[in-house]
């Protein structure tokens, strides 16, 4: 009686701990957070999926001091532990970033014009800083960087990711050619130091080139990182030499970029390399082939064009989680009463469709198509937005891509990979106690996340409903109303207003620049659940540039991307400042 | 369908496993050869085996398995090569410093854009893919051939052809570094001195290099003592290897006076082989290009679309060649490059050239400006199967581009040609396939200066 009134007490207590934390709670900034009465947790009468296609049912699982301790069917529950009744749950191993950017703030340095690095050439064209010789933090080399020290445990993407089931991460900041070197996190701690599981994880290398200045183009970059490599294997040579018999030697000059190269050629780091299109992944291949790196693809979206280099060269390789749009049309009709060009013209249109769809069913069966060749692959997540994940996975499975195979991509994959198989990825005694409890099975319909453990911490969701804007129906995320926006365009950071007009499905607007230019209107503006979406065309010196915009808008702000071709993504963030007329 | 499959699977391994590119073998029959080299033969056979040519003549044999192309009525010639193109590539100028040796284009080939699909149905087999004209020393370019639907960027590349490197003369690099970023070089006279002093600090590196590496593996054999190598620098030692005669120069050009600046720089460090591109002012000083053994690079017709290249003349290829000038004619552009042998045929109404000096414009010569020429750019045995057959003589405006083939295989067939032949599109946005081009749009002048106008844009002006 006692103890049942006591549970009763502590599940309250709980919750409201729990409510306090919520996202977007309203003290959630302000709340102490308690400490948990006890460090031991059962999970009682759970499903759980040990490994990928193994699984226990009914079982029970204990957690202690953030380690898994027991698991099994017949495993006594201690005195102390928190029971949590699961029955008819599935437990999986908690979810694993083979590479993303969670918890790194996105860099808003340049968007002040206090730092140097984004006004050194802005508008105005200053003469401070010669393009061809840039200094590194512009030029976007900065191997030496450590992304430890850009950890936020406050950054809401670690909820975000969180609460879809993930409990590590493989992180590496956010820059250009060479952000920096990589860390495996935790997805829970109070610290960042708290959440660190391993740092010095890895380099992290992309072919963004910098803005206006030098390595501006792909080109530029293969041949600075072969200049680099090779210039830190001969800095290595000297420092080895000088360590060993100083007395008459030159000194070797202290270069921290080429320092950090040094573990990746002692071969105890990889590269990670952003390498989304095919043609990126096959440059990085002949840089690895030119200096001999460990190399780990990263972001792959039609990995199929691959398949023979990645097993020729045994790379490693992490799929994008992100899955591009369905904008397809659906079966196109050839009206046969058409004539002449008309009818051409219909039927190359019909065929254009075709070929569209045919294109989106290979970036959604890449993750069926390298487990057909037998290549182990992770998954990153560096582009993926969270509110796509789990129809992504239904995608992939869907276009063929076993549970199993997926359970892997998500698990035990990047525990190998990431050299943390030891201490993540399965549930199994002696693990840290990372996992993910869902009220149905990973890919079953409207399956959702109720528990995720953390180190051993728990965390609870509740089931909800998942709201979506539909229409006219009065909850819908209303996008009309005046808006001032500001998109961090490195060099060219732009204000301005923004203004939507109309009813949902029915928008219009027109969107201004502080920098002038006039209002343009602004076309396909389309609201689906809180992202608003549209696109603009200016005109740049006789050329067209057309630019879209994608953003969450949560209450009167909203946050998300402006997409200007192929000079890239920015982002973009916006206030409410007045009501529609 | 299974024996298809497995070929298919060979091809593959081939093509990976040993950095080949696939071959075929094939019969074209009894068709008009214009060999470029030794005449033109009527209904005559040529034989292909392995990607390469294996016999020339009349009533060959067909091997067992090999497929027959019946040519009859047809004239069949070497590939054309287009010694100046930017088709194929994601990136053709890096225009943040006036001096960007160190890039390569090769490093950037894109083998899914469509333009190398749309060069052979124009007959050409092999483009020099070049980095654009924003620097005075520009990037290094790369031969490709066309080999259109391999995946793998490397399979385009022509193995074993000569390095080769852009330079740029005049206004192209005075506007985007002198206006454009307030350096070195604002004039002629700043281009000049730019090239001198990379060819000496070149000439320096290469020294201190050799004199390490002497001292490295000469006599002094005492193993301890270590000497820290000189500082490694990508650019100074491709620098140097255009001064060791291992990279050519093709240098975008117009103006006479700046032409002969560039042979008396290039004599100074004793670079000896260049070819000038466009040089459209190459006329007034042809007999000094011929002494110094430079080759030009020329449009058949087009001049005036910038000051300094306001003087020209449709005769500047013929009196070229007449001075004993090695005259190719070039597309610089997307478009153009589909219809280079009627380009090359108006060098028959300005000139009088023969046809057979017509099309070498289009086929020998770009190959001796590239350094291949020992393997391609005319039809004889042992040469490399790059074959265009066309339903009339070449030259003739009714002429329409059959098939081309390269390395004995189809790559084109006039009578196999879907309306939509890309190999990547985009899931997201339906874009017609007529739409898709890099640079497609452009302005064939324009394409030199890819990339530029985009930081233009970002400007801000």
């Amino acid at each position: 009686m006692l103890t049942k009134s006591l549970s009763r007490i502590l599940l309250v207590a709980t919750l409201v701990s729990l409510w306090l934390s919520m996202p977007g709670g309203i003290f959630a900034q302000n709340a102490a957070e308690l400490a948990p009465v006890t460090r031991v947790l059962a999970f009682t009468q759970v499903n759980v999926i040990t490994a990928p296609g193994q699984m226990i049912e009914k079982a029970t699982v204990i957690v202690r001091d953030g380690l898994i301790t027991n698991v099994g069917k017949d495993v006594p529950i201690p005195a102390d532990a928190r029971v949590i009744e699961a029955d008819s749950l599935f437990m999986y191993a908690g979810f694993i970033e083979a590479l993303s950017h969670t918890g790194v703030p996105k860099e808003k340095e340049e968007q002040n014009g206090s730092n140097a690095q984004g006004n050194a050439r802005g508008p105005q064209r200053g003469p401070s800083i010669n393009p061809a010789n840039p200094p590194n933090e512009r030029a976007g080399i900065q191997p030496d960087r450590a992304v430890k020290d850009m950890l936020d445990p406050e950054d809401k993407s670690i909820e975000e990711m969180r609460q879809l089931g993930f409990t590590a991460a493989h992180i590496v900041p956010q820059g250009r050619m060479l952000p920096g070197s990589g860390a495996i996190i935790l997805l829970g701690g109070e610290a960042a130091n708290d959440m660190l599981l391993k740092d010095q994880s890895a380099q992290y290398a992309q072919f963004a080139g910098a803005n206006r200045v030098y390595p501006a183009t792909v080109i530029a970059i293969m041949a600075k990182f072969r200049e680099l490599y090779r210039q830190a294997e001969l800095a290595r040579q000297h420092e080895a030499a000088y360590a060993a018999r100083p007395a008459g030697m030159q000194r070797p000059n202290y270069d921290p970029v080429l320092r950090a190269f040094f573990p990746v050629i002692n071969k105890q780091q990889a590269i990670f390399f952003h390498t989304e299109s095919s043609l990126d992944a096959y440059r990085a291949i002949t840089l690895q082939k030119d200096l001999g790196f460990p190399l780990v693809l990263v972001e792959l979206k039609t990995a199929q064009d691959l398949l023979p280099a990645i097993q020729k060269h045994a790379l490693s390789v992490c799929l994008t989680l992100d899955l591009p749009k369905d904008n397809s049309k659906k079966e196109i009709v050839v009206d046969e009463k058409l004539e002449g060009t008309a009818l051409i013209l219909a039927k190359e249109n019909a065929e254009m469709y075709k070929r569209q769809a045919e294109a989106l069913k290979k970036h959604e069966g890449q993750a069926a198509a390298v487990a057909a060749a037998g290549i182990p692959f992770s998954f990153s997540t560096l582009d993926m937005k969270s509110r796509d994940f789990s129809a992504n996975l239904q995608r992939m499975h869907k276009a063929g891509l076993s549970e199993k195979d997926l359970l892997a991509a998500l698990t035990t994959n990047p525990a190998k990979l990431l050299g943390v198989d030891a201490m993540l990825g399965t549930i199994e005694k002696g693990k840290i106690a990372n996992m993910v409890v869902m009220n149905k099975k990973l890919l079953e319909e409207k399956a959702q996340v109720r528990y995720v453990v953390v180190d051993g911490k728990l965390y609870e969701y509740d089931i909800k409903e998942r709201k979506k804007g539909s229409g006219g129906s009065g909850e819908a995320v209303k996008a009309a109303g005046t808006w001032s926006y500001f998109a961090n365009i490195p060099g060219r950071e732009t204000e301005g207003t923004l203004i939507i007009t109309g009813e949902p499905g029915n928008y219009s607007g027109t969107i201004s620049s502080t920098q002038g230019g006039g209002s343009l209107d602004i076309e396909n503006v389309v609201m689906d659940g809180n992202v608003l979406s549209f696109s603009y065309s200016i005109d740049g010196g006789g050329q067209t540039f057309n630019i879209t915009v994608e953003v969450e808008i949560e209450g009167d702000s909203f946050e998300g991307e402006l997409t200007a071709g192929q000079f890239g993504s920015f982002p973009m963030e916006g206030e409410r400042t007045g009501k529609p007329d | 369908m299974k024996k298809y499959i497995s070929f298919l699977i060979y091809i593959c391994l081939i093509g990976s496993m040993l950095a080949q590119v696939p071959t075929g073998d094939l019969l074209i029959k009894n068709g008009t050869v214009l060999t470029i080299t030794q005449g033109d033969l009527q209904n005559t056979d040529v034989l292909i085996r392995d990607g390469k040519i294996a016999q020339i003549g009349k009533n060959l044999k067909t091997p067992e398995g090999v497929r027959e192309v019946d040519a009859t009525g047809m004239y069949v010639m070497p590939g054309i090569i287009d010694a100046h193109s930017h088709i194929g590539i994601s990136a053709t100028n890096e225009s943040t410093s006036p001096v960007t040796a160190e890039v390569w284009v090769g490093d950037a080939l894109d083998p899914y854009d469509i333009a190398i699909y749309r060069a052979l149905a124009g007959g050409v087999t092999t483009s020099h893919v070049m980095h654009g004209s924003a620097n005075a020393i520009g990037g290094q370019c790369e031969t490709i051939k066309h080999r259109w639907g391999l995946m793998d960027p490397g399979q385009m590349r022509m193995e074993g052809a000569p390095r080769t490197i852009k330079f740029a003369l005049g206004e192209n690099p005075m506007r985007v570094h002198g206006i454009g970023n307030g350096v070195q070089p604002r004039t002629r006279m700043g281009v000049e001195a730019l090239f001198r002093r990379a060819f000496a600090e070149a000439k320096a590196y290469d020294e201190a290099w050799q004199k390490y590496r002497t001292s490295q593996s000469g006599g002094s054999k005492t193993k301890a003592e270590f000497t820290p190598a000189p500082a490694y620098n990508i650019r100074l030692e491709t620098l140097a290897g255009i001064l060791r005669g291992k990279i050519l120069i093709h240098c975008h050009s117009y103006r006479a006076d700046e032409i002969l600046m560039l042979m008396d720089v290039c004599k100074d460090f004793g670079v000896q082989k260049i070819c000038f591109q466009h040089v459209n002012e190459g006329f007034k000083v042809a007999p000094e290009l011929a002494a110094f053994g430079a080759t030009a690079s020329v449009f058949s017709d087009w001049w005036a679309y910038k000051f300094e290249v306001y003087y020209s003349t449709a005769y500047n290829a013929t009196i070229l060649a007449k001075n004993g000038v090695v005259t190719s004619i070039n597309s610089d552009s997307p478009e153009l490059n589909r219809h280079l042998y009627h380009e090359a045929a108006k060098t028959r109404r300005y000139g009088q050239l023969s046809e057979n000096e017509a099309l070498a414009m289009i086929t020998l010569n770009p190959a001796i400006q590239l350094g291949i020429d020992k393997r391609v750019g005319s039809l004889e045995k042992g040469k490399e199967a790059d074959i265009a057959i066309f339903s009339a003589h070449p030259l003739s405006i009714y002429a329409v581009p059959q098939m081309t083939i390269v390395d004995g295989i189809v790559r084109f067939d006039v009578k196999k040609d879907p309306s939509d032949m890309r190999v990547d599109i985009n899931p997201e946005e339906a874009i017609p396939a007529f739409q898709e081009s890099i640079g497609g749009s452009r302005q064939s002048h324009e394409a030199c200066m890819e990339g530029v106008l985009e930081q233009l844009f970002l400007l801000g002006n």
